[in-house]
This record gives structure tokens, C-alpha cells and sequence, in this order.
């Protein structure tokens, strides 16, 4: 890295005469705000570039943690608050803040002084965030009272420990006092006022396409309902803790995607007529979860555990495409309740699946699967994870379904099959079965069906491409995992 | 569409682009190379191509070395694109780090240069809108000047100081927070 600094670079001053938006690259690209800001005293041309930097970042990183250095969190802060008074631009397109804030051993003496000048809220309040807010706030014990950010397009809040409040807007003052060009809204690990917040959802976020919840948590627990009201929103990612059990309610007419990690312990009911996709992780109980008014015809339905499976494909009249692990534990009881689950399948026309399979073997697993997969037009085979110990056995040869007669190749099930991935989370042995398994099928294919196995060994391809097609209406291609499928 | 396989490769192969630098030398490139510059995919679009697309701010010591960065990390880009789903997921976007690793080693032989090369490439890239070259040279200047003072910076980039001796106490005043 040295080797430039002793070459000749002439005698020109090449840097000075970089355009502004060069030399704010270069500065930006410091990660150092104070090392920007110290550029200024290089020249009267230097003088004017920080100041105007279109990004400001003040990320912290203490290692001893926030509570007992105290004096390296009250220099980055005095640091923030003295660079936020200094930058002079009218406009930032991303303002990146964390904080650690001083937690006294005992807050009531130190009394909330409502005038106290935050330069951080005073920069909020002159609307100069054109962009981005991202704003980490660690300890402290007064509520944090966020301003209209009208031009913000996109705000990140993780507050441990203050609860969010939202300013209300000022009769009279200036602007309109909404988050007028918000359209992406994240908050995590923060206590919030469920009631302000759903107010500002409903009324005061005209713009908002994508809402993040992940793990908030209430302030008022007697006012214990979550509602999320909004004309606008696209798209809701929720993820509360284990604990959580407020009512959730969300009344989102325009909503495309939800996204659950984990909803509430409680009750939730969910209003979205106009839902095309859905991804349901943790359990799923009709009698607490009211999907009702959800789009009948989904185009994308995404679940972790095939617990929940059954109950919510039922909601829908029809799945375009469904994503999921099956998961056949061992014992014939399990083995049953995944042949019953397998049996809804036929409605989609993509499947997305992987395999977790315990003490069974797999040929009947996969021979049940594909038996059932009526109207699939596609089928990812994403991973497979199997477990033989205990299994007596053979694999492949093993009628795991206990007394039953082994599964027999359904000709006719796979007839609308068209294409089939197989990725590469899937031992290669597995993979050259599986090939084998669908060349059974060709017979029925109505159409040409195009098998694609991601596989990066060598000889592991060679044996795969050494599969014989049975007939012309099966195409067998092996790619690398850089390469893409071709489609 | 998630389609950016081999024969796609192939297909772009077939367009080619003739990009002229300053002193009027030929280079011959795919579609998917040039067009990692904005400027000239802008141009493609524009479909104002033919005969050779004519860079004037670009000599062709410079435009090679750009080329040569556009080859490697085009290949690098038709990977990324493949890998789109709305939902994360670690199995789908995982990407192949054996090349990212090559792709970085690239990177770091593309960057031993003089330093009138590295500012003809940083204003190649500002002038050709190519992100992730700008990036990448901006970054060397930037690791260049981290830890030094301001005299150090001045000195080895023959910054002349042009601020008065006041002018300079009272930028030392208001940047007093960044010197501590």
C-alpha cells in the first residue's frame, strides 16, 4: 500500500482537483468522521468538502460495554453532537447513529428536562434527512421523542432501553408533521407506546411500503393490542419475542407480502385481501390466528416446520407456489401424518421442498412425495437432511411404512411436470437416486421435462450425466453452483 | 429472471463493442463488460453504438486497465443476479466464496499502481460510471490517508497550504472534536 506514496506522482496536487462528489467518496470511505472532518484544515479547498459530506456515520464500538466507560461514551457523543451542529449541507441521503447513553443508579433524581437542547433531535427536526435514519440508542431512561422526519425514505430504530415516542405534530408549525415520504419504517428491540405507534401507522405515514417489527415490545401493558392500520403498506416482516402476547391486529388492504418469523402468543387477525405471499414460521392455530379475509389465491405460501402445514394450505383455495421442509420423523404414526400432509400438495403448481427425514429410508419417502405431486409443473429439491441410525433397513429397499406394502411408481402422477432443480444441499448419492427415481416416471410426462442437479464435484457430474435418458422426454443437465440454473 | 447461465454468456458474447480511447486505439469488448460502465450501457440503450463508441477523456494505457477490471468483475455481477428471492434464505444467496476470495486477490494485484494511474483511474471510473471501480480506487486513496495529520496528508499529496495562519486556528477551533 506503501509503494504509491514514494513514487512520483509529479509535482501536481491531483487529489485538490477532484470534483466534490470524488473526494466526498474518498472521505465517506475513511468509516471516520473525525478523520473527514480533519481534512478541513488541509487548504481553503478542503475547508468546504466535509462539511457537505452527503452521508454521516458515527458508529460505536466499546468493548468494555456502554455502562462502565463512561467517559469514551460521553466523548462520542460530545463528538456526534459537535459534528451534527458543524455540517452544514441542506440535505443528507443517510444519517447512521449510535448511542450509548448514561444510565444513573438512580433516574428519579435526574428529572426529565423537557427544553434540553438534543442536537441529534434539533438535526432531526430540520428535516435535512433526505434518505436514510438509522439510529442506535443504548441505555438512557427518558423517552425519546422522535420529530417529523417528512423526507426521510427510510428509518431503522433499536432502542435498548428509551421508549419511542413520536412527536405530535405542531398546530400551525411548519411542514405537515408527517413522515410524508417514509417508505420503509424498521424497529427492533424497542419499547414503543403500541397506541402512538399504530397512530402514526394509520395517519401519519401517507408513503410506508415496508414495516419491520422485530422483536418491539409494549409500554402500556394494559393497553395490550398491537394494530397495524396502514393504506400503503406493501409488505409487514414481524418477529416478536417468545414472550409477546398483545393482540395483533392489521387491517392492510394494499398488503402484498407478510412475513412472520414468530407473531404473538395471542390472538391475531390479520385483514390483507389483497395478499399474493406469505411466509408463516412457528405454529399456526385457527382459533387464534384469523387469516380470513387473506386473497384466496396465494401466489406464494413459505413455511419453516410442516407442523402448521396442513391447517394453513387449507386457508387458501389455491397456492401458486409452496415452499417447505417436510419432516418425517420416525415412528409410523409420523410417517402417517406426513402421508396425509403430502396428500395436499397437488393444488400448486411450484414446489419448493426439502427433506428431513429420521430412521426411515428414503425411496418410499420420496416415491410417496412424488406420487402425490399431481398438478406440479416444478419441483425444487432444496436440501435433504437424513438420519439412518437406528433404521434396520436397507436403504432404498426399506418398506418404512411398517406393514404396508411398499409404494408402487404412480406413471401418471408427474404428468404436468415440466422441470425439476435439485440444489446442492443433498448428499450425491442422493442426488444420482433421485435422478434414477424421476427416469422411472418419463413414461407419463405430457411434456419435456428438464432435470437440473447443482453439483460442484467432478465426479459426482460424470455420474449423473452417465444417466441414461429413457426416452427423449427427459433432459438431464449438470451445473456448477456459480452457474445458474438455466431456465 | 434468474437466468444467467452459460448460454447466456454465449449470447452476449455474440454483441460486441468497440470502445476508442483519446489516441484513437481500438478495443473490442463483450456487452456484458461494457456495460458495467452506466455511461456506456446508457449508450446501448440509446442504441448509439455503431462504429465504435468514442472515449475521449480516456487514453488507451488507462481504458485498458479499466477493461481489464470490467472482464473480471462482469462474471463476478452474472452470478449475483441469479440469486433473488424475496425471502432470505442462507441456501439461495449463499455465494461461492472460492471466487469471491479471487475476485478480492484481483482486486488487491489491479491496485499496485503509481499514483498518476490510480487518479486516472478514479476519474475513468467517476467519468465512465463504473460503482464499483470508483469504489475501489477511492478506498486506496482513503487507506492512504487514514492515521495521518493533516501536514502528512498535505506533504504526500503536494497539498499546498493556502490558509492563513488564522484561517487555520479557527478551522482547528471548530474541528476541535475531531483532533481529540
Amino acid at each position: 500500500m506503501e509503494t504509491m506514496a514514494s513514487d512520483s506522482g509529479g509535482a501536481d496536487d491531483r487529489i485538490s482537483d477532484l470534483p466534490d462528489h470524488i473526494l466526498h467518496t474518498i472521505l465517506l470511505r475513511l468509516r471516520d468522521i473525525a478523520a473527514a472532518a480533519r481534512t478541513s484544515a488541509l487548504s481553503r479547498r478542503w475547508r468546504r468538502v466535509w462539511p457537505h459530506l452527503p452521508e454521516l456515520c458515527f458508529p460505536f464500538r466499546c468493548a468494555a460495554g456502554v455502562y462502565t466507560c463512561w467517559s469514551e461514551s460521553d466523548k462520542h457523543r460530545r463528538r456526534v453532537d459537535a459534528a451534527l451542529a458543524a455540517h452544514a449541507a441542506p440535505a443528507v441521503a443517510l444519517l447512521d447513529i449510535a448511542l450509548p447513553r448514561w444510565v444513573p443508579a438512580h433516574p428519579q433524581q435526574y428529572p426529565e428536562d423537557p427544553d434540553r437542547d438534543d442536537p441529534l433531535l434539533r438535526f432531526l427536526a430540520s428535516r435535512r434527512v433526505a434518505g436514510e435514519l438509522r439510529l442506535t440508542l443504548r441505555g438512557g431512561w427518558h423517552d425519546v421523542v422522535l420529530p417529523p422526519c417528512e423526507r426521510a425514505t427510510a428509518i431503522s430504530l433499536y432502542f435498548n432501553g428509551p421508549v419511542l415516542r413520536f412527536q405530535q405534530p405542531l398546530p400551525g408549525g411548519a411542514g405537515s408533521g408527517a413522515f410524508a415520504a417514509l417508505a420503509s419504517l424498521r424497529i427492533k428491540r424497542t419499547r414503543v407506546d403500541a397506541r402512538e405507534l399504530g397512530e402514526v401507522l394509520f395517519s401519519r405515514c401517507p408513503s410506508l411500503k415496508e414495516l419491520f417489527l422485530k422483536r418491539i415490545t409494549l409500554k402500556d401493558q394494559d393497553n395490550n393490542v398491537l394494530s397495524i392500520r396502514s393504506d400503503s403498506l406493501e409488505r409487514l416482516e414481524m418477529e416478536m419475542c417468545v414472550g409477546f402476547d398483545a393482540r395483533v391486529e392489521v387491517f392492510a388492504p394494499r398488503m402484498k407480502i407478510f412475513v412472520s418469523r414468530r407473531i404473538s402468543s395471542g390472538d391475531a387477525r390479520i385483514v390483507a385481501p389483497r395478499l399474493l405471499e406469505l411466509c408463516w414460521h412457528g405454529s399456526f392455530d385457527p382459533a387464534r390466528h384469523d387469516l380470513g379475509e387473506a386473497g384466496y389465491h396465494l401466489q406464494r405460501l413459505e413455511i419453516a416446520k410442516n407442523s402448521p402445514a396442513a391447517q394453513l394450505i387449507r386457508q387458501f383455495c389455491s397456492i401458486h407456489e409452496l415452499q417447505l421442509t417436510l419432516q418425517v420423523w420416525k415412528g409410523i404414526d409420523e410417517y402417517d401424518r406426513y402421508l396425509q400432509l403430502i396428500n395436499r400438495l397437488s393444488t400448486c403448481q411450484v414446489l419448493v421442498v426439502g427433506f428431513v427425514v429420521t430412521q426411515h429410508a428414503i425411496k418410499p419417502v420420496m416415491l410417496q412425495f412424488l406420487n402425490k405431486c399431481v398438478g406440479v409443473k416444478k419441483i425444487v429439491m432444496r436440501s435433504l437432511g437424513h438420519r439412518m441410525d437406528k433404521c434396520q433397513c436397507k436403504l432404498w429397499e426399506c418398506q418404512c411404512d411398517g406393514s404396508k406394502q411398499s409404494p408402487k411408481i404412480d406413471e401418471t402422477a408427474l404428468r404436468l411436470l415440466e422441470l425439476v432443480e435439485i440444489k446442492e444441499d443433498m448428499e450425491a448419492y442422493h442426488k444420482v437416486k433421485l435422478v434414477k427415481l424421476l427416469c422411472e416416471y418419463s413414461a407419463g410426462f405430457q411434456k419435456r421435462v428438464t432435470i437440473t442437479v447443482i453439483e460442484n464435484k467432478q465426479s459426482v457430474r460424470e455420474k449423473i450425466c452417465n444417466i441414461r435418458a429413457p426416452n427423449d422426454k427427459v433432459v438431464i443437465n449438470v451445473n456448477v453452483r456459480t452457474t445458474q440454473a438455466e431456465t | 429472471m434468474a437466468s444467467a447461465g452459460s448460454g447466456d454468456e454465449k449470447a452476449a458474447a455474440a454483441a460486441m463493442i468497440t470502445l476508442i480511447s483519446s489516441d484513437n486505439e481500438k478495443f473490442e469488448v463483450t456487452e456484458a463488460t461494457a456495460t458495467l460502465s452506466q455511461t456506456i450501457r446508457h449508450m446501448i440503450e440509446d442504441g448509439c453504438t455503431d462504429g465504435g463508441v468514442p472515449l475521449p477523456n480516456v487514453t488507451s494505457k488507462i481504458l485498458a486497465r479499466v477493461i481489464e477490471y470490467c472482464k473480471k468483475h462482469a462474471t463476478a455481477a452474472a452470478g449475483e443476479e441469479g440469486s433473488s428471492s424475496s425471502f432470505s434464505d442462507a441456501a439461495f444467496l449463499e455465494v461461492d466464496r472460492a471466487f469471491l476470495e479471487e475476485l478480492e486477490e484481483f482486486d488487491d494485484a489491479f491496485l499496485e499502481v503509481d499514483r498518476a494511474t490510480l487518479f486516472d483511474l478514479i476519474l475513468a471510473a467517476n467519468y465512465l460510471d463504473i460503482k464499483g471501480l470508483l469504489n475501489l480506487t477511492c478506498q486506496k486513496v482513503a487507506d492512504s490517508v487514514k492515521g495521518k495529520t493533516p501536514e502528512q496528508i498535505r506533504e504526500m499529496y503536494n497539498i499546498v497550504n493556502d490558509l492563513t495562519p488564522e484561517e487555520e486556528a479557527e478551522i482547528r477551533r471548530e474541528t476541535q472534536w475531531a483532533f481529540e
